[in-house]
């Protein structure tokens, strides 16, 4: 019991420290370190198709009925009504007018399913491609990525993710861990030293007289692994790295056609990062779970991602980017279709829909069908896994490959999906 | 902390608190010369460095 304690005591300090040196010393970013994932470099397949993925994820759980599965149902439609595109034959919901005139760049998939319908269990399934389980840390897809592609900038890292919500590189080494960044318009600014660079320099110096003697005592991977991140993180505070995550030196005529609002800039951000040699950025929109999905959010969330996604596909493709670049849209899971007693949409994990372009994606097409009540799909039905594979295959990553982790575990980037075909315009 | 007087004893007490362990003799001379050459503004960046050492990170 005595050990108990003392154990408690122990963590408690630790906890504290770390807490407080997070906050007021800007030590942000600490990786968790276990059972990491020996790296492979590797090339990617020949049938690789996409070279860099941006991942727009749509925190909450955004509803297909009233984005990309639309419905003429009583009961069923709510806010929205089916409208046509620049697509013969392809509608979308009358809120996503601008996402409508580019809709022959993108594939909507509406035979989405998941067995999760909480949001933690949720976001970790569609940024992992496996369930949520107690003492396992799956990686997402960009660390993924970096394992088999290997890091690809020495001046920035592979994997950024703008607004959080992600997991993290999982069971592979820390220098796998995506690059956070809060506030688009600030970009790596934040993450900068508050202190002088005098000062600044003098603290790295002690750091490293410290680590040296340790790490002579105990020359662990971990420990050398920590350190390596350690310097790849003070290098971002260099001048001219910082200048890549700028998006203020980007045109007036560009920033206006993505608009002014924070996943808006994300994009734009997501854009000149991808061009900047960064393979895989995340940008999150939350709050579609606001106030039970009610028709109010609907409409707000929809217009907020209406706008900036259409002219993310358009700026990508006028810079000719979007034919090795994968745009994702997903969310963990879908919305009731039957509006509720608060004439709101509840969570939904049986059916919904995804949007994905670029990067090989046959444009202008929708793949799978719900029926009239937007709740059974009538159609091949397709899993997060099954998404991250179709990724992961697009990046020619090789999703047949075992690897060992954690303790010899196997695990398969994908997690042995079946790859969504006609997204690439095969059946 | 105030009432400590030697250098010394102010390495100690800081590997202390912070390790759980005493500050062995190339250290206590670090944190003694460190000091003598800077102001107090050097002791926090001594303690920011501890807190950012492998060992304080790795051992549990």
């Amino acid at each position: 019991m005595k050990d108990i304690i003392h154990q408690l005591d122990e963590l408690d300090r630790r906890s504290f420290l770390t807490g407080a040196a997070a906050s007021t010393l800007g030590v942000t970013i600490l990786p968790g370190l276990a059972g990491a994932a020996e790296s492979e470099v590797i090339k990617p397949a020949a049938h690789a198709t996409a070279k860099n993925v941006i991942f727009l994820y749509m925190a909450g759980g955004m509803t297909h009925v009233d984005t990309f599965d639309p419905k003429t149902t009583g009961g069923i439609a709510g806010p929205s009504r089916p409208a046509g595109t620049n697509v013969d034959g392809v509608q979308l919901s009358n809120m996503l007018p601008q996402l409508g005139k580019q809709a022959d760049k993108f594939a909507v998939v509406r035979s989405m399913t998941t067995k999760t319908g909480d949001h933690g269990g949720g976001n970790y399934l569609m940024h992992t491609g496996y369930a949520r389980r107690p003492g396992t840390s799956h990686p997402q897809m960009g660390s993924w990525a970096q394992h088999f592609l290997g890091r690809r900038s020495k001046l920035v890292p592979d994997s950024i993710v703008v607004g959080g919500g992600n997991p993290g590189p999982g069971f592979f080494r820390p220098d796998h861990s995506p690059l956070p960044i809060g506030d688009p318009n600030r970009g790596i600014k934040d993450l900068l030293p508050k202190i002088n660079k005098t000062q600044f320099e003098r603290r790295l110096k002690y750091a490293e007289t410290f680590r040296e003697s340790f790490a002579k005592g105990f020359p662990h991977d971990d420990v050398k692994s920590y350190a390596d991140f350690y310097e790849e993180t003070v290098k971002l505070f260099d001048s001219k790295t910082t200048e890549l995550f700028d998006i203020n030196k980007e045109s007036d005529s560009v920033k206006n056609l993505y608009g002014n609002s924070r996943f808006a800039r994300g994009l734009l951000l997501a854009r000149r990062l991808i061009q900047n040699n960064v393979r895989y950025v995340e940008v999150q929109l939350g709050g579609w779970d606001g106030q039970h999905g009610n028709a109010g959010t609907a409409a707000n969330r929809t217009n907020a991602m209406d706008g900036p996604i259409a002219a993310l596909l358009q700026d990508l493709s006028s810079q000719g980017m979007l034919d090795e670049t994968m745009v994702v849209l997903t969310t963990e899971f879908g919305r009731t279709p039957r509006i509720n007693g608060r004439g709101g949409r509840d969570h939904f994990p049986k059916a919904f829909s995804i949007m994905m372009a670029g990067g090989g994606v046959k444009g202008g097409q929708v793949i799978g069908k719900t029926d009239e009540v937007a709740s059974n799909i009538q159609t091949e039905a397709y899993e997060p896994k099954d998404l991250h594979t179709t990724i992961a295959y697009a990046l020619g990553l090789p999703v047949e490959k075992r690897i060992h982790a954690m303790g010899g575990r196997p695990f398969f980037v994908g997690n042995r999906g079946k790859i969504i075909k006609e997204a690439f315009g095969s059946a | 902390m105030k009432n400590l007087r030697s250098n010394f004893e102010k390495a100690d007490v800081t590997f202390m608190s912070i390790l759980s362990r005493r500050a062995i003799g190339s250290e206590q001379h670090l944190l003694d010369r460190e000091l003598r050459a800077g102001g107090p503004e050097v002791f926090s960046d001594l303690i920011w460095a501890l807190l950012n050492t492998p060992e304080f990170l790795f051992i549990k």
